[in-house]
Parts: C-alpha cells; sequence; structure tokens
C-alpha cells in the first residue's frame, strides 16, 4: 500500500483542522453501522478512517466508500463526535474528481445537470398530474 | 400558523409518485394552511449522491433553493426526508442557519395542528396496525437539526401521529431502509431492507414519511412477493380528512394498498 502524508493534511485541511486525527479507532462507527454488523468486509468505517489518517490515498479507489447508506449512525455514536459522513461525502467527490467514480451515481448527477430533477417525469405520472393536480393547485 | 409557507414537494413526490405531491396540497387546503410553490426550484439536490458526486453543486442548487424560498414565505416546508436534509444542512452550514426555516411537513403539523386534525377527520383508520418508519433524515445527524428541534430527541413524531389517525403504531429500530446503495450494491441494500421489514410482525402495513424509503420497501417487498403494502404517512392523513380514494393516487404504488 502506497502512502502519501499530504493526502492525510488535505483531508485534514478540507474537513476541519484535526477533525479525522481525533479518531482514537475505538470501532464505535463500525459496531453501530449496519452494513458492517451484515457484511464487515464489505464495509468498516473504522478502516476507512485509519486508511485515511496513515495517508492510504488508495482508499479512494475502493468499492467500499461508494455503499456507505448516509444513515449517520457512526456520527450519532461516535464519542469524539466525528462525523463520518462528511469524511465519505469528501472521499466520494475526490474519487469523482480522480475518474473512480461509479457508472449509475454519475446518471442521477447528469439528469440533475441536464433537467434540474433527479427523477424524470414519467408519461403516466405526466397524465396523471394533468388530470388530478389541476383542481387542487388552482384552489392552493 | 398565520404564516404563508413555501411547500417544496421535491422530485419522487412531484415526478414519480403524484399523488404524495396531490394527498400534500389536499391536506394544506384542509387545514387552512396557504402555501405557495415555485417553478424556478429544481432538484433539492439529493444529499446522498448529487453530494457525493459534486459538493460544489449540491451547495450551490441548494442555496439557490433557499433563495427563490425566502422571497416567497417564511418556512420552507418538504414531504421528503433527502430534501430536509439537504436543505436545512445547507442553511445550517453556509447561511450560518440564518436563511428561511426548513422544516419536514410532518414536524409542523405535529407542532401546530395536532388538535385541528384530530377535529377534522372523517375517515378514522381505527383497527389498522401500522410499522412505522421515519427514516435516517428525518432528524440525523442530530448534532445539527436537534438544535433546532429539541422535542424530536424525546418524542417519536410519526408514531403519535399515526395513533392521531386512530391506528396502532407499531416501532422498531431505526435502522436504514438501504435506499442509499440501491445503485451501488443492490444485494447488501436490499438486506438492510428485509432485516427493517422484519422488524414488524403481524401488520396492515408500513408507513414512512420520506418517498425514498417508499420506493425501497415497495421494491423489496415486491421483489420478494410480499403482500406488506407501504404507505406515504400524507397519503394516509389526506383519506382521513376525506380525500377521494382514486385522488390518493394508489396506482403508483407497486404493493396493493387496502381496501377503503
Amino acid at each position: 500500500m502506497k502512502l502519501n502524508p499530504y493526502f492525510k493534511e488535505e483531508v485534514n485541511r478540507e474537513l476541519g483542522e484535526h477533525k479525522i486525527l481525533m479518531c482514537y479507532q475505538c470501532g464505535k462507527c463500525s459496531s453501530f453501522c449496519p452494513l458492517f454488523n451484515l457484511e464487515p468486509e464489505k464495509f468498516n468505517p473504522r478502516r476507512i478512517i485509519e486508511m485515511v489518517n496513515i495517508g492510504a490515498e488508495d482508499v479512494l479507489k475502493l468499492d467500499d466508500i461508494w455503499r456507505c447508506t448516509t444513515c449517520y449512525e457512526c456520527a450519532e455514536n461516535c464519542p469524539q463526535k466525528i462525523n463520518f459522513v462528511e469524511l465519505i461525502v469528501y472521499l466520494r467527490t475526490k474519487a469523482t474528481e480522480k475518474g473512480f467514480a461509479p457508472k449509475l451515481p454519475l446518471q442521477e448527477l447528469e439528469s440533475v445537470r441536464k433537467e434540474g430533477f433527479s427523477v424524470p417525469l414519467s408519461p403516466r405520472a405526466k397524465k396523471w398530474i394533468e388530470n388530478y393536480m389541476v383542481e387542487v393547485k388552482t384552489r392552493g | 400558523m398565520n404564516e404563508t409557507i413555501v411547500y417544496f414537494p421535491g422530485c419522487l413526490a412531484s415526478r414519480k409518485f403524484p399523488g404524495f405531491d396531490y394527498s400534500t396540497r389536499f391536506i394544506l387546503q384542509k387545514l387552512n394552511i396557504e402555501f405557495k410553490m415555485s417553478d424556478e426550484f429544481s432538484c433539492c439536490p439529493d444529499p446522498v449522491w448529487v453530494r457525493s458526486l459534486s459538493y460544489k453543486e449540491w451547495k450551490e442548487r441548494g442555496i439557490r433553493n433557499l433563495e427563490i424560498a425566502k422571497n416567497l414565505g417564511s418556512k420552507l416546508v418538504t414531504i421528503c426526508n433527502g430534501c430536509f436534509e439537504t436543505l436545512f444542512t445547507v442553511k445550517k452550514t453556509f447561511f450560518n442557519g440564518k436563511s428561511i426555516p426548513v422544516e419536514h411537513l410532518l414536524y409542523t403539523l405535529w407542532k401546530n395542528k395536532k388538535e385541528e386534525i384530530k377535529n377534522k377527520i372523517i375517515n378514522p383508520l381505527n383497527g389498522k396496525r401500522f410499522g412505522i418508519h421515519e427514516g435516517c433524515h428525518f432528524k440525523r445527524p442530530t448534532s445539527l437539526t436537534l438544535t433546532e428541534f429539541k422535542e424530536l430527541k424525546e418524542v417519536n413524531v410519526l408514531k403519535e401521529m399515526v395513533e392521531l389517525l386512530g391506528a396502532e403504531a407499531v416501532e422498531g429500530t431505526e435502522s436504514c431502509c438501504g435506499l442509499p446503495n440501491f445503485i451501488t450494491d443492490k444485494e447488501l441494500s436490499f438486506f438492510l431492507a428485509r432485516k427493517r421489514i422484519d422488524e414488524f410482525k403481524n401488520v396492515d402495513g408500513i408507513v414512512v414519511i420520506c418517498p425514498s424509503c417508499f420506493s425501497q420497501f415497495e421494491n423489496v417487498l415486491a421483489n420478494d412477493k410480499r403482500e406488506i403494502p407501504v404507505y406515504f404517512y400524507f397519503e394516509l392523513l389526506a383519506y382521513s380528512l376525506g380525500l377521494d380514494k382514486e385522488n390518493l393516487g394508489f396506482e403508483f404504488h407497486r404493493i396493493k394498498p387496502f381496501s377503503i
């Protein structure tokens, strides 16, 4: 594993000085994580923080960082008040910049860029809205 | 509550499950809540994927939506946990909290309209037993939300609001529905949803307040060929307040709802 001390510095600079460095690896984030409790090999918040804190930039290439549901169980239970979700968001943004993002989430971003919305309006929904929505809308 | 609220339905409720939006407008009218909307609003945007892929665009669009809202009314109200998380977080992070207040409609109604709802119920849901799922982003991260919604620490708002309609509310854990990683690890995502669904025994359905949780539970249940209906709370409230069955938009459900 290649280590890059500047990566660690960059993360801490972006997320707030020493925020992630406050982690003392107690593992509460993982023990409260619903994903870790189902598939510990697939997603382990404690391991991700440790990788960041030793400067293992390859964390950006892991599938693991795309599995977090951002449910905040980790953040709610961290004795050091570290918001792990903020770290995940940051790592995903960095991974995207480097071209490591999976394709499907990118489609949602493209939809927001092009249409302004993340969900297309289906012809069925459009028809239903035309039939039912007008009456309420005008009274609103 | 004599004020004009800005109603922000969000993408799923207005484009995929239009009955959610319709039910909500009906509720607002029934409860004499003045509301305004805007065609200028975009996606909130989604606090999971848009925020994760392009934090800058997430922030800019969130700020834009709040700027539009503040010229329309005194409070922005959403019916989606995702929209709530994005707009509330953007407000707290980039406006130092000093922008238009952002609330989830469930909280707004619980705080201000419980008595009025009780007095206006035409179709009570007596005898029904529902599993309730508030969803992660209704109050998490509490480090942000509890600064403004202190009551959420003590009260299960959805439980009280379901009971207000005459139904029994069955609580479970506060575990995640799993929707956010549906597109990156479907197996794991469904695994999470099943675990949550299986917490509810002998229920007439599951009640949610987030269109994403709704979508996830329905997809998993339909995939597993299980006939447990899922309801968006505001559909049930609208029905209780007198909205006709055909206007609820139940045809957009994958699992057939109960006959009412």
